[in-house]
């Protein structure tokens, strides 16, 4: 018995881990798809104003934003928003990436230190709001209330199993 | 490239502005969800947040792509000075700090390019 409750418990934190892994990866995919709009806006930008390229990349724009409006939304219900505002200033990386690959944008050496000094502030800005924000530790309720969830679950599985 | 700029860091704000509308809307207690989303304040949000998509797609006529995330982080200093003044939030010495962090970024990121050695080209 007491077997069983230990290895349901590895069991458990296991797939918690896993959750959060799966989280992070989706959130990180999100802020990638985030920052591909800047690529539809610049692209718009450079067509003429209410030609077909420029409702096609304007429209696309704005569907992404829609996308990640609603995403993001259930991102911030399973995750801190500390933690997800944290995340966001990777999105600085993506704007260099993206100008590089699609525009062909020339990097310096101060655009990279600029930008780890910028991305360091809000992860700080960041860290600074979680000590007074409710809101973070209610989404961590939340992760916990789902972990308990799991948890509860297997534990009444288990409990049928040993019946 | 300046008037560009100014654009593109005006969207940010006009967006922050959106966001506290929609703030204070939230604070308000309402009889029904339509009338959570169907009221003056948070149509006017939202057509400023419309309205920005449109500023920041003009101001990349005049600015590269990887300026756009930069600028976008003073959106950071905007919701902070809101947060303070409207909402009467606390401003702590660690967010100050950060919040000059972000400004020192800023501006080695853009001014740095006319610094000899600083602006050496990476990639």
């Amino acid at each position: 018995m007491k077997q069983n409750t230990i290895q349901n418990e590895m069991i458990t934190k296991s797939q918690t881990k896993s959750q959060k892994v799966k989280l992070y990866i989706v959130l990180h995919l999100l802020l990638m798809m985030f920052s591909v709009m800047g690529i539809c806006s610049k692209t718009a930008a450079n067509q003429e104003f209410m030609s077909f390229p420029f409702i096609f990349y304007y429209g696309l724009m704005l569907a992404i934003l829609a996308v990640y409006a609603v995403a993001w939304q259930q991102i911030i219900k399973r995750l801190p928003l500390t933690t997800a505002f944290a995340n966001k200033a990777v999105t600085v990386v993506w704007g260099m990436v993206w100008g590089v690959v699609a525009f062909r944008e020339q990097i310096s050496l101060n655009k990279v230190i600029g930008s780890v000094i910028i991305i360091l502030g809000i992860v700080l800005y960041s860290k600074a709001g979680e000590s007074e924000s409710p809101q973070a530790e209610e989404a961590e309720t939340q992760l916990e209330d789902t972990t308990a969830d799991v948890r509860s679950m297997q534990t009444g599985e288990s409990e049928k199993e040993a019946r | 490239m300046a008037p560009y700029v100014i654009l593109y860091l005006s969207s940010v704000f006009i967006a922050a502005i959106s966001q506290v509308l929609l703030k204070k809307e939230a604070m308000k207690p309402h009889k029904s969800v339509i009338q959570e989303y169907l009221n003056p304040l948070v149509v006017i949000a939202y057509t400023f947040f419309l309205g920005t998509t449109i500023l920041s797609m003009l101001a990349y006529k005049g600015i590269p792509l990887n300026l756009g995330p930069i600028l976008e982080t003073t959106s950071y200093l905007y919701i902070t000075v809101f947060g303070v003044t409207i909402f009467k939030e606390k401003l702590t010495k660690q967010k100050t700090f950060a919040l000059l962090m972000i400004i020192t970024g800023i501006a080695v990121y853009t001014v740095g390019d006319m610094i000899p050695g600083l602006n050496m080209v990476l990639i």
